[in-house]
């Protein structure tokens, strides 16, 4: 029993930190730019899959890591500078529109460059082996990626909350305005924390390879789930986005575990109740 | 745009145009009264001009698009094997997009018997569109020859329609002799884990009816929503069931996903692994690499298969689309040699729904790369062998190889 606890609670950490890596960059991409990214999944699909061409070059996962995460980030980039940029002015909704059209031309894309076939990304070398968890094997790779979750939360935490730069996009969450009022270049900004989200979601792609493996269609997927996180933590806020990785991914991963059947509903249950718990007894004004 | 007269209806018709009016739909009426009645009445069989129009049905996008890509280059190698002539007349291949969901696959459908009259249809792959194109075939008595539609339920005795076949195989047929094969092996436990729909329970309820003889019983079952990446949550509580044998029905990407992380979680050395011929599938073995080496699964087809018709198949794919041949590519290629035969065998002509609808049924091939193919009238669901695969490296690359057949197995259509 205690061990079925050790184990599904480890799973459900090696979930949550997939989940935070993605819902982070979506979740400060809404906080600052104020719309939702719906090409946040695509992100994570082309980086797993500059990874995989990385890797069919240089065997080496650390570089396929780099390669995706890079690639990810200056397509974001290129998006915000070419594109987005122009749309600021205009109404949420475009901008939604817009990132939907992104993620809609990158599924062709996607299948005309790499194809429609399932591939997959081995784990780093060092990883590839299991420890024994009581009479379970567990293996090593997935241990490692709460490592590095935790590792990322800490480090963008610190990025945010003890820089200056962390200060500005703090600042412009909370009031863009008054920001570019002060003389600061905003819109640098946003191309920054845009291009940032679309980096960390290219590195999750590259992560989660080993486990989930990479074909057309993933990248929706993962945007669903990422929503309800983001959603879940709250639009702009990187602890918000941690706590609520934390939930979804070990209340899914025990669900599943206890009882199957619920498994496609349950975490969509956990966001209604969220919602519910945050609005009661506040009037629409109070939650705006 | 035309000014209402009177004697004009209020109807509106294509485009705004006004609609038919009573003369019109008397008129209208009375021509497509004689011309249902004309094939019924003594028409000399003249050879038909203009190309033989076939309307291949397939997932060329959505989850099922790789699949469905092989299957058409199967259908499309085997009309340009034949110089895209079928008895001297050509053949004219018009392919439209399913995207695996039965609203698009039947309004393609009806675009291709209403606006393009095709001869006949061939393809679907997605049981659930199969479904639709089965009711859609009988109203428009349309012959319509299946690739894919594994689902029990489409082709029984008690839903048999003269249009409708099955060329690729049904579900049951697969994973029966599994369940006989595996009791053979001495495996007593088993337990069942698969995709929570449709094919992912009647995969493995086929088997377990043939399994569960000499005491061998199911332990436990594990179904989990289609589409799920992470079996890690599950995979204690198979190992806690102490099972001697998985038998697991997942196809595609989740396919991938449970073999590697059963390798990755442990479960591997002491309980085997084995299932529906999706589960090691030549598409998915790349992915999964070495996780799936000795894992057995049943299917109408094997890249090992050594039949010289096989070895000519497998080398025509790998020389035509630079890839592995697929059971789902094969499935293509002979359902299209199914319609081949059919019209060849009328002459090239397709003289009446009904006279083709005949003509399939009576074909029987000896030399497919699956092997003989025939079909059950009862049902209209194929009759074939079904091989018993394992997974080995073959010349450095991971292919299945066969290690039984069970030769004309015929779904009982109950």
């Amino acid at each position: 029993m205690a061990e079925f606890i050790v184990i599904q609670t480890l799973n459900g950490l090696v979930y949550s930190m997939l989940l935070f890596i993605l819902a982070l960059g979506l979740s400060m991409t809404f906080g600052l730019l104020g719309f939702v990214n719906l090409a946040h999944g695509s992100f994570f699909l082309l980086g797993a899959y500059a990874g995989l061409t990385a890797f069919g070059q240089t065997a080496s996962f650390t570089l396929a890591a780099l390669a995706g995460a890079l690639t990810a980030g200056a397509t974001g980039y290129l998006l915000e500078r070419l594109f987005l940029k122009n749309f600021y002015s205009r109404t949420a909704l475009d901008q939604v529109v817009l990132s939907f059209g992104f993620a809609l031309v990158f599924i062709d894309v996607g299948k005309m460059i790499w194809g429609k076939d399932i591939r997959s990304l081995a784990a780093p070398g060092l990883f590839k082996g299991a420890v024994e968890i009581g009479s379970t094997t567990f293996p090593s790779y997935r241990l490692l990626l709460i490592a590095i979750g935790v590792l990322l939360f800490v480090a963008t935490w610190l990025a945010v909350e003890r820089t200056r730069m962390g200060a500005l996009i703090r600042a412009a969450v909370s009031d863009r305005d008054m920001v570019r009022g002060l003389g600061y270049d905003v819109r640098a900004l946003f191309a920054l924390v845009f291009a940032a989200g679309a980096l960390l979601a290219g590195l999750g792609g590259v992560l989660a390879a080993p486990i989930t493996s990479v074909y057309p269609g993933l990248d929706f997927e993962v945007l669903i789930t990422t929503l309800i996180v983001v959603v879940v933590g709250g639009l702009g806020n990187i602890t918000g986005a941690f706590w609520a990785s934390l939930l979804i991914g070990v209340s899914d991963t025990f669900g599943r575990a206890l009882m199957p059947e619920s498994a496609s509903f349950l975490i969509f249950g956990v966001m209604a109740l969220v919602l519910l718990a945050r609005s009661w007894g506040r009037t629409e004004e109070e939650i705006g | 745009m035309t000014i209402e007269q009177p004697g004009m209806s209020s109807r509106r018709g294509f485009a705004g145009n006004a609609g038919p009016n009573r003369r019109d739909v008397i008129i209208g009426g009375a021509a497509s009264a004689a011309f249902a009645v004309a094939p019924g009445m003594a028409r000399p069989a003249l050879a038909q001009s203009g190309p033989i129009k076939i309307g291949v049905l397939a997932p060329i996008s959505g989850v099922y698009a790789s699949l469905g890509t092989h299957k058409v280059n199967g259908i499309k190698m085997l009309f340009d094997q034949n110089g895209m002539k079928i008895a001297g007349r050509p053949v004219e291949l018009l392919v439209e997009d399913t995207e695996a969901k039965p609203q698009e696959g039947l309004r393609k459908a009806r675009k291709l018997v209403e606006s393009d009259q095709v001869d006949v249809l061939l393809g679907v792959l997605s049981s659930a569109v199969g479904n639709a194109i089965k009711e859609y075939v009988a109203r428009a008595n349309k012959v319509w020859i299946t690739t894919g539609a594994a689902a029990d339920g489409i082709f029984k005795k008690k839903n048999n329609n003269p249009y409708a076949f099955r060329a690729s195989l049904s579900t049951w047929q697969a994973n029966h002799p599994m369940g006989t094969w595996l009791a053979g092996k001495g495996f007593k436990r088993v337990l069942l884990t698969g995709p929570d729909y449709a094919m992912g329970r009647e995969a493995d309820e086929a088997f377990r009816a043939t399994f569960e003889v000499n005491g061998a019983q199911k332990v436990g079952e594990v179904f989990v929503p289609l589409g799920t990446s992470d079996y890690a949550p599950y995979l204690s509580q198979i190992k806690k069931a102490e099972p001697d044998l998985i038998y697991a029905s997942y196809a595609g990407a989740d396919a991938v996903r449970f073999v590697q992380q059963y390798a990755a979680f442990g479960l591997a050395p002491s309980i085997k692994l084995a299932g529906y011929g999706y589960l090691v599938e030549e598409d998915v073995l790349v992915a999964q690499g070495d996780a799936a080496l000795g894992v057995q699964s049943g299917i109408n087809w094997a890249y090992g298969l050594d039949t010289p018709e096989n070895r000519q198949f497998v080398e025509d794919y790998r020389k035509r689309t630079d890839s592995t041949a697929t059971v789902d590519a094969v499935a293509g290629y002979v359902g299209a040699q199914v319609v081949l035969e059919a019209i060849k065998s009328l002459g090239g002509n397709v003289p009446s729904q009904l006279e083709l609808s005949q003509a399939v049924g009576k074909v029987k091939l000896a030399k497919t790369p699956r092997g003989p193919l025939s079909f059950d009238p009862e049902t209209n669901n194929v009759i074939q062998n079904v091989y018993i695969r394992e997974v080995a490296n073959m010349g450095g690359q991971l292919h299945n190889k066969v290690v039984a057949t069970y030769e004309n197995v015929k779904d009982p259509g109950e």
